[in-house]
C-alpha cells in the first residue's frame, strides 16, 4: 500500500483520530508523518494534574450557571477563592478545606472514592460545622451590602434566594438520579429567577 | 552496619525497597502556596528547635546548606524527591537520621513531609515506625486537621491520612516476555499509581517501577499499606512466573545476562543508561542464581555509585559528564573486585 500524502512511499505509518465520534484514518509513508508532525506524538509528554481541576469545575458551571457565584467564596484566614483553587489545584491553608467543605467533598469522592477521614485521629480538630456555616453566611451578607438593596427588596430577594436553594438542590438531587431532561428543565427555572 | 539502600531485604531478589510518606501541616501558619518569608522563618526555627527533643539521631539541616553533589546523590538514594531538590528554596530543610533511613521534608509541597525507608518489602515495620515518629512531632507541633477530612495537604490528594506507601520493584521477566503493560494496568485498576524510577526515556532500560497508593483518604493507614502489600505480593507471584518462563529457553537467557555482564565488566567507557540497562540484566541473572560471582549487595553498590552524584562523591572528585563515562567503568571494576 502506497501513502495516502505522496502516494510515492510504502505504508509503514497508520494514525487513527477520533474527534466528537468521527474517525479518521490515515497510512502515510515515515517521511510525511514526520512532516506532518504525527511521529513525533510524544504519550509520555506530562500532564498538568491541576488543569484537571479546572475542567472539572468548570463543566459543571456550563451546565449549572447560577452555582458561579459561590466561587466568590473565599477564604477568611488566607484569603483563597475558590477560583484559585479550581485554577491551582491547591489550596492557602487548612481552613480551605472547611470553607469549601460544601464544594470539594465531590471531588474528594471522585479522587479517593470517599470524603470521609477514618484513619488515625488527632488531638487537635479545626472543623466546626458551625463556623463553617458562619463563614458562608458573611460571605453571602457581604454580597448583600454591596447592592445597597431596601429592606423590603431584601425580603423579597431572600424569599427568592430561598426557593433558588431549594430548586438547586432538586437539580442536584435530579443529575444524581440522571433525570436529566428534569434537570435542564429546572436549571431554566432557576436562570430565569436569577 | 551499611545503610537501607545498600542491604537486601525480604523478597529483594524483585523488591528493591519500600518507603512511606506521611503529608502534615502546622495549623498555624498558613500552607507553603500562602506563607510569607517571615512565616517561613519563623517556622523553620521552631522546628529546628525541637528537633532534639524529636529524638532518633535527626539533624535539621537546611537545603540551601547542603552542596549540590550532596543534593543529587539523595535524589539517586531518593531519599529527597527531585522536585523538592530542584527547587532548593531557601525555606527548604530536612531532618533526617544517622544512617538515612528516616528522613523529614520540610516545606516541599507540605510543611511537612515524614518518611521512613528500608530495603526489601518491609511496609508493616514502616508504618509502626512512621506512625511512632508521627504521634511524636504531633505533640511537638500542631497539625492542621479535621475531623472530616483528616489531615489537610495543600493538594487534596493527599488529605486524609496523609499517607502513600510506595514499592520499587524490578520487574525485568515481564517486560522481557512482553506482559509487563497488562500487569502494570491490572496495578492501575486496583487504584495504585505505577511510575517508572528513572525518567520517562530510561525507565525501559532499567525496568524499575515504583507502585503505590492513590487514595489516602477513607481508608485506614492499615487498609492503605495491606491493599499495597496485596498488590505487590501478586506482581511479585507474575514476575516469578515470568522468570520461570524464561528459564524455558535457559541458554537463551544466560546468553543475555551474561553478555550485559561481560560488557559490565570490561568497557572501558559506559554511559549511564548503558549501565542502567546492563545492571538490570546483571540484577536478573543474579537473582536467577545464573550469576554465581556476584551478591545482591554489590549489585546494590553498583547501582548506586554508578550514578552521576555518587559516583563522583565515591571517587571525591568533581567529573564532567565525558569523564564520568570513562570513571564510572573504573569505580564498577573497583566494586566487583572488592
Amino acid at each position: 500500500m502506497l501513502c495516502q500524502n505522496c502516494g510515492k512511499n510504502e505504508v509503514n505509518f497508520r494514525y487513527t483520530q477520533i474527534i466528537n465520534g468521527v474517525k479518521k484514518e490515515m497510512a502515510l509513508c515515515d517521511k510525511c508523518a514526520r512532516e506532518l508532525g504525527l511521529e513525533s506524538i510524544d504519550f509520555n509528554m506530562p500532564i498538568n494534574f491541576s488543569s484537571f481541576f479546572t475542567d472539572f469545575f468548570h463543566d459543571t458551571e456550563g451546565f449549572l450557571p447560577s452555582f458561579t457565584k459561590t466561587n466568590l467564596l473565599e477564604c477568611n484566614k488566607c484569603g483563597m477563592t475558590f477560583d484559585d483553587f479550581a485554577n491551582t489545584g491547591e489550596f492557602g491553608c487548612g481552613n480551605c478545606y472547611i470553607t469549601f467543605a460544601d464544594r470539594i467533598s465531590p471531588v474528594l469522592k471522585n479522587l479517593h472514592g470517599s470524603s470521609k477521614h477514618i484513619g488515625r485521629e488527632y488531638k487537635d480538630s479545626i472543623d466546626e460545622l458551625e463556623y463553617n456555616k458562619k463563614q458562608f453566611e458573611d460571605s453571602q451578607n457581604k454580597k448583600g451590602t454591596k447592592k445597597e438593596t431596601t429592606e423590603k427588596q431584601e425580603k423579597a430577594e431572600q424569599k427568592d434566594k430561598s426557593e433558588i436553594e431549594k430548586l438547586k438542590k432538586e437539580l442536584q438531587k435530579a443529575i444524581k438520579e440522571e433525570r436529566y431532561e428534569d434537570a435542564a428543565k429546572i436549571r431554566d427555572q432557576i436562570a430565569k429567577m436569577s | 552496619m551499611v545503610n537501607w539502600y545498600l542491604q537486601s531485604g525480604k523478597d529483594s531478589d524483585i523488591v528493591i525497597s519500600s518507603r512511606i510518606r506521611l503529608a502534615r501541616n502546622i495549623e498555624k501558619y498558613p500552607f507553603t502556596t500562602k506563607c510569607s518569608e517571615n512565616d517561613f522563618e519563623k517556622m523553620l526555627e521552631e522546628i529546628k528547635e525541637i528537633t532534639p527533643s524529636l529524638g532518633y539521631g535527626l539533624k535539621f539541616i537546611k537545603l540551601k546548606d547542603i552542596d549540590d553533589l550532596n543534593i543529587l546523590s539523595l535524589v539517586e538514594k531518593h531519599i529527597i524527591s527531585p522536585d523538592f531538590a530542584a527547587k532548593k528554596n531557601a525555606n527548604g530543610a530536612i531532618l533526617i537520621s544517622e544512617d538515612e533511613n528516616i528522613c523529614i521534608m520540610i516545606n516541599d509541597e507540605d510543611h511537612i513531609k515524614l518518611q521512613v525507608f528500608s530495603a526489601g518489602q518491609d511496609l508493616e515495620n514502616l508504618m509502626n515506625l512512621i506512625i511512632e515518629i508521627d504521634e511524636k512531632l504531633g505533640e511537638l507541633v500542631t497539625y492542621s486537621y479535621s475531623k472530616q477530612f483528616g489531615f489537610l495537604t495543600v493538594s487534596p490528594t493527599n488529605v486524609g491520612t496523609g499517607m502513600k506507601a510506595s514499592v520499587m520493584v524490578h520487574l525485568p521477566a515481564l517486560a522481557l516476555t512482553g506482559n509487563i503493560a497488562k500487569v502494570l494496568n491490572i496495578v492501575n485498576n486496583f487504584g495504585m499509581n505505577i511510575r517508572g524510577m528513572y525518567g520517562e526515556t530510561s525507565q525501559i532500560q532499567s525496568d524499575i517501577y515504583q507502585i503505590s497508593n492513590n487514595q489516602s483518604l477513607g481508608l485506614t493507614e492499615e487498609e492503605i499499606v495491606k491493599n499495597v502489600k496485596t498488590i505487590i505480593d501478586k506482581v511479585i507471584e507474575q514476575e516469578r512466573l515470568a522468570r520461570k518462563y524464561l528459564t524455558k529457553d535457559s541458554l537463551e537467557l544466560e546468553n543475555k545476562v551474561y553478555r550485559s555482564f561481560g560488557i559490565l565488566k570490561y568497557a572501558k567507557k559506559l554511559s549511564l543508561d548503558e549501565c542502567k540497562r546492563l545492571l538490570s540484566d546483571v540484577k536478573l541473572g543474579t537473582d536467577m542464581g545464573i550469576i554465581k560471582e556476584l551478591e545482591d549487595s554489590k549489585i546494590s553498590k553498583l547501582n548506586l555509585y554508578t550514578k552521576p552524584g555518587n559516583l563522583q562523591i565515591y571517587l571525591g572528585k568533581k567529573l564532567d559528564g565525558y569523564d564520568r563515562d570513562i570513571k564510572r567503568t573504573e569505580v564498577i571494576k573497583q566494586i566487583l573486585e572488592s
